[in-house]
Formats: C-alpha cells, structure tokens, sequence
C-alpha cells in the first residue's frame, strides 16, 4: 500500500467519519482519535480497496464500535438515541454517498432561505455559542421556546436538505 | 455537544456551517501512525470494540480461563510428581534476544537515553557507527551491525546493554519518538569494562511553509519530506547518488507530511543540518528546495509553488517490437539550465508491452532521454555505449500536458550523437535512422513518415526558390524558451507533407533552425553529404513531435 493511496482513502472518508461520531455525541477530540483508530484497522483489514459506499459503512460501524466501547470503559451508557432512525436520517442526507459533504452545501443555501428570526437563532446558537437561557433572553422566550424553536429549525433544515438531495427520510425509515 | 442534540446529523452540518467547528485533517497524522506500525494495533482495538460485551459471554470466558489454569497447574505438578528424581530446579528464563545480532567484537557499552528534562526514553532504535580521525570528524558505517530497535523490556533500569562490538572509536545515533535523530559524543570501546554512554536527545528544528498549486492556490495532499542533499555535482536518484547513500551515515532526519486544506505543511523534530526539501503531487511537477538549513527553533520556508508540467510516456521499441524491462533514465538536457545543479533524474520501466510512463509530471525545459536493456550485456562499457545510442532529446514546451517519446533500444537504435560527429569527419553519408523510401507517384504520408516523391524531391533541388514560395514562415520565439520556424501559411498542394499552418519548426537532424535561411543551409548541407532522411521536430498543438521526411536515392 502506497502513501499516496493510504492518503487519498484517508482524505475520503475522514470528515464523514468525524461526522457520524459528532452525530452519535463523540465529542470532537474524541471523535479525532476514533477517526484515526478506525481508518488505520480500515487500512489494515485493506478496505481501501472497497468500493466506496461499502467502506463507508465499514467505517460508521467501525467507530460507532469504538466509541461505545470507550464508552463502557468510562463506565458511561451510549447517548440514548434511536440507531435506526439515526442511521436513516443519516442515509437520507447523503452520508453514506459522500459523507454528508453534499447536505452541507444544500444547507448553505436552505439558511439563505430562512426568516430573520431563525436566521439569528443560528447565529446565536451556532456562531456565538451561547447557551439556550442566553439566546432566550435575547428574543423574548423562554428555555424551553428557544428549545423547540431550535428543533423545529433543524427539522425544517433537514426537510429542506432532503429536498435538495432529492432524498426521502420517511421512505427512508421504511 | 448537548444531550437533547444527539442524534441530528443537522446538528453537526449547523456547527459547521457556522465555522463553529470543522472536520479535522487526519492524514498526517494517521500515515504518520501507520508507518509507526500502528495500525495493526488499532485494528485490535477494534476487534475487542466489536465483541460483544454481554456479562454471560464475560463469566464463560472468565470460567474457561480459570479451567484452562487449573488444568495446566495440575499438569505440571503431576509431571513434577513422575520425575521426582530428576533435579528440577526452576530458574528464570533469560529475556529472549529481541535483535540477533553476529558478534563483531569482544566490547560492550551501556546506553542511557533520556530526554529534553533528563527523564528516561526506553523506546527508540539505535545505530553504532564508526568516528573515524581521517577525514576529521567523519562518521562511517559499521559493517555487520544494523541499527537496533529497543524497548523497555531490553533495559535494566537506567541502562540498557549492547554487547559484541568491535573495539574502537564510536558514535551512538538514537532515534526516537518526537524528538530529532540525535547523536552521542564519541566514546571508546575495549575488551575491558564497558563505559556508560548517556545521550540527550535533542528536540531538532522545524519546517514549516505553504504549497501552492499551479494556479497559486493552496494544495492540500502534496506530500513534503526532507531528504538529505547529494553529493554535489550529481543529480539526485542517479546511480552515484545511490551509491552514496548506501556509504553515508545518515544524521539527517528523514521526515515526510502531507499538507493540510490550507496548503501548509509542519515537519517537526528535524536534526539541525542542511535539507533538500522535496515537493511531490501528483498533478504536479516535483519539487526540490535545495540547502534548506535547519536550526534551532521554527523556520519558514518561501511558498511553494508548483509547476503543473506535462506527463511523459512513449514505448520502448526495438525496431517495431515493443521491448519488456528497459529502464528508462530522463535528466535534464543542459548543464546550464537553472535548476540544473539540483537536477533530479527520473527514470520508469517499460511494462510487458513496452509502454512506459515517468512517475512524475516534469516542467517544460530540454531534457535527455536514454534507455536500457537490462541484462543485455555484461560488459558495462557495452551497456554505456548502447545506452548513449538510445539517447534522444525532448523538449517539454509550456503548456504540454502529455508528450509521447518513444525511445529506440537494441539494434535498431538510432546512431548517437558521437557516431554522428565521426561520421561528418568522414565525410560519409549518414545512414538513415528509421525508415526507408519506396518508389510512389506522388508524395505519400503515413503517420509521421513522410516518403516524397522523387517528382517532388527533383523540384524542391532543382527549383527550390519555387517550391519555398509555396509555404510562408517566420521566427517564433515561445514563452519557455524552444525557438524555431512557424509555418504561417503552406499551400494546399503540399498537404501530402503532413505540414499545417501553426506549426513550428524546431529542427532538422538535430540542428535547431530559426530563420528559413538556417533551415534550408541545413537541409541543404545534409543532401549534399548523401543524407537522404531528414528527421524533423515540430511543435505541434503544444507536443513536441517527430516528423521523418524520407527523400529518393540518387539515382
């Protein structure tokens, strides 16, 4: 195995892995070294020489793997989330195509398309990184308002970015 | 991230979205790791990740494990029970030789690495080489010991012990995790009591800098690594080059990274000394920054900037035979080209059919292309000579993006540029490298075979100045250098000479033309001297091709 193809199987695939593991609650220098540990077992077992959907999925169950048992290590349960909803979610914006790469240029232009107000509930929320009784303050609402507020956001975004994609999660669900 | 946010792949794009956080660059990092050996590791961690943790599955290999003891302990007593006679004394295993070595000598020496802040470092390889007085200071390989790979298990305490050296003046180099490639002082071996040799490794210089690609925008993946200069006068991956490197002792650390999204690369740990560093990507041109002097502390080199440059491939060929296994060398063609003294030789190995393809794109210039048979004769001077005979000249122009050279080998090889020389001192007529004439009616192509006519090759001898009038040139002067003839206009009678508007003369036989008188005086010259081939380079749709007029024998 060559540098350059370790490398370019690397280049593939590592920021859809770092993403699936922030999906599942890995935080992100976490997420780094799960990445790293699976794209290396992924090398060694020659995945590289996958097709490159099949690798994908090698890697996703890979470092879910890895990271429930780091989880388990730290005496600590998974974050309870329903894994095949999460995987058809995941599926539908295009994460096992290309690694989520295509919904996060049709999620530019969904936030384009967004009011004022939900437009500045991203900007609190995302950009300036405030806590939700801070951006509450700001707009008038209480926690639990900027908590469905931010909800409803992403599941508007989500529907917007499966319109783009052409994907279905309802169907996909199915 | 927030519990109520798991589970929304949403989520993470928003983050991103808003350059709250973005996905890492792991390349570096995980190539460094897997050169390290790591990645059988990780693929155990995974193995244990993806068992099932159930606690039933926990307490059968708990029980299995606990019988499996029993049983063994049992066995053993039972054995120690039948041979109660025999003296059974245990003593402790001695620690297997992690590194066989053949003994070169009666001396040992103790070894002791530690750190920046004097803390034990008990993982690293280490070389033993010779100090040697003449020339002064110089280090020298140790013939029979290859550098040994030590882990905590091979020390007793501080100390760890490296026997069967020769007696001597030697020089330990430690290399070893984050830190530079690190050399002890000198120290004397005897036969008699082993000294204690402590070395400090040295936490080295750092690199840093941005590549960029051919458009001037940063190049993610190309791949930076340092490597030591070679020995001055010859170019990098020649046959010297190799032969010094297989003598030198190397002090230099040898470092490669990719660059980042942004272009920017960080090679780290570097032993103070001078580098080349050397720029590799793959749709472009390798690069080499010579005498780059590492010292203490950061250094920025000077952007990188890559060249796009073109591909070359072609066939090996003996006469129309494709030939399997001939090393094709390319290098620069002028000595006095800039770049020239830091000049890299590429070569490549034609494949079963004969097809060969350099590994790397190359920037526009003049280069020599040579080719060899491997095996085909033991005599090396044999080999030289036949190698010389395949030489050829290309020229890569600005702008190429793929230039096809084939590359004559064996019998059939062209006549080289000395024979060419002897030849014109005899006075004799040239022999005709590739093709022969036959007998047509009118002016044939074929490829690039030009067969004229002998109606044709008459007038253009008898009645040149006509025949001149038909085609229109003037100089051309192109922006990487290659000058020649352009045909700015050719009259249609003369399209069987595969000749077209546009395209620019270069040579004839291996003389640069650049004015239309030049080219007929060399035209001219070479008819006169009994050459009846005339091998002919154009530019041509920004490739260099090979164009052969064959003209009649005299009659």
């Amino acid at each position: 195995m060559t540098n350059l193809r370790a490398a370019e199987f690397v280049g593939l695939h590592q920021h859809g892995l770092w993403r699936w593991l922030r999906t599942l609650g890995c935080e992100g220098a976490v997420a780094e070294e799960h990445c790293q540990d699976a794209l290396l077992a992924a090398l060694h077992h020659g995945i590289d020489g996958w097709p490159a959907a099949d690798a994908r999925r090698w890697l996703r169950f890979a470092a879910r793997n890895l990271f429930w048992m780091q989880l388990r290590s730290e005496r600590r349960r998974p974050p309870h989330v329903p894994l095949t909803g999460l995987e058809a979610t995941w599926a539908a914006i295009g994460g096992d195509d290309d690694g989520g790469e295509s919904a996060l240029q049709a999620l530019a232009g969904c936030v384009e398309l967004l009011p004022a107000r939900e437009r500045s509930l991203i900007a609190l929320r995302y950009e300036q990184g405030l806590p939700r009784p801070a951006i509450g303050e700001r707009l008038g609402i209480g926690d639990a308002g900027v908590k469905q507020a931010l909800r409803r956001l992403r599941e508007r975004l989500r529907r917007c970015i499966e319109g783009k994609l052409g994907h279905d999660t309802t169907r996909a669900t199915r | 991230m927030n519990n109520d946010d798991n589970g929304d792949p949403i989520e993470v794009l928003l983050r991103e979205h808003s350059a709250a956080e973005a996905p890492p660059d792991l390349r570096a990092q995980v190539l460094q790791r897997l050169q390290r050996g790591d990645a059988h590791a990780a693929a155990d961690a995974l193995r244990r990740a993806t068992a099932s943790p159930r606690r039933p599955a926990h307490l059968l290999t708990a029980a299995m494990v606990l019988l499996g003891i029993a049983v063994v302990v049992a066995t053993r007593w039972l054995q120690r029970t039948d041979g109660a006679n025999e003296a059974t004394t245990t003593v402790p295993s001695p620690p297997e030789p992690q590194d066989p070595q053949p003994e070169l000598g009666p001396a040992s020496f103790e070894l002791q690495v530690v750190d920046l802040h004097g803390g034990p470092v008990q993982t690293f390889v280490v070389d033993i080489v010779r100090a040697n007085d003449l020339p002064a200071r110089s280090l020298g390989k140790l013939p029979g010991f290859s550098p040994r790979h030590l882990v905590p298990r091979d020390f007793r305490g501080d100390f760890t012990t490296l026997g069967g050296l020769p007696t001597g003046r030697f020089v330990a180099i430690v290399t070893a995790d984050a830190h530079a490639r690190t050399c002890s002082a000198p120290f004397e071996l005897t036969a008699d009591a082993p000294p204690r040799v402590t070395v400090k490794l040295e936490v080295g210089g750092e690199v840093r800098g941005v590549v960029k690609g051919a458009q001037g925008k940063p190049l993610a993946g190309a791949r930076v690594r340092t490597a030591a200069p070679p020995p001055k006068g010859f170019a990098r991956n020649s046959g010297i080059e190799a032969l010094f490197a297989q003598m030198r002792v190397d002090v230099l650390t040898s470092s490669e990274v990719l660059t980042d999204d942004k272009g920017e690369f960080r090679l780290r740990h570097l032993a103070l000394g001078n580098y080349d560093l050397l720029v590799e990507h793959r749709d472009h041109c390798e690069h080499v920054q010579s005498n780059v002097a590492v010292v203490s502390g950061s250094l920025e080199v000077p952007d990188v900037q890559l060249r796009r440059g073109a591909r070359v491939r072609g066939r090996a060929l003996d006469g129309d035979q494709g030939v399997a296994g001939v090393e094709i060398t390319l290098s620069r063609g002028d000595a006095d080209e800039p770049g020239a003294a830091t000049a890299i030789v590429w070569k490549a190995t034609s494949d079963v059919d004969g097809n060969y393809e350099l590994p790397h794109r190359l920037p526009p210039g003049r280069y020599r292309i040579r080719g060899m048979v491997p095996g085909s004769s033991d005599d090396p001077f044999a080999k030289l000579t036949a190698m010389q005979r395949s030489e050829r000249t290309v020229e890569l122009v600005e702008g190429a993006d793929l230039v096809t050279q084939d590359v004559t080998v064996g019998k059939a090889a062209p006549v080289g540029k000395d024979e060419a020389v002897r030849e014109q001192v005899r006075e004799a007529p040239v022999a005709a490298p590739t093709s022969t004439w036959t007998d047509v009616a009118q002016t044939t192509r074929s490829g690039n075979n030009v067969i004229i006519s002998r109606k044709d090759a008459d007038r253009i001898r008898d009645q040149s100045d006509d025949f001149l009038e038909q085609i229109t040139v003037d100089t051309y002067s192109g922006r990487s250098g290659p000058t020649g003839l352009i045909v700015k206009a050719i009259d249609a009678r003369l399209a069987s000479f595969g000749v077209t508007a546009g395209e620019v003369l270069l040579e004839i036989n291996g003389k640069k033309v650049e004015s239309k008188a030049q080219a007929v005086s060399a035209a001219k010259s070479d008819y006169n001297r009994g050459v009846r081939t005339f091998t002919t380079k154009w530019l041509s749709n920004r490739q260099v091709i090979e164009r052969i007029f064959q003209s009649p024998p005299d009659k």
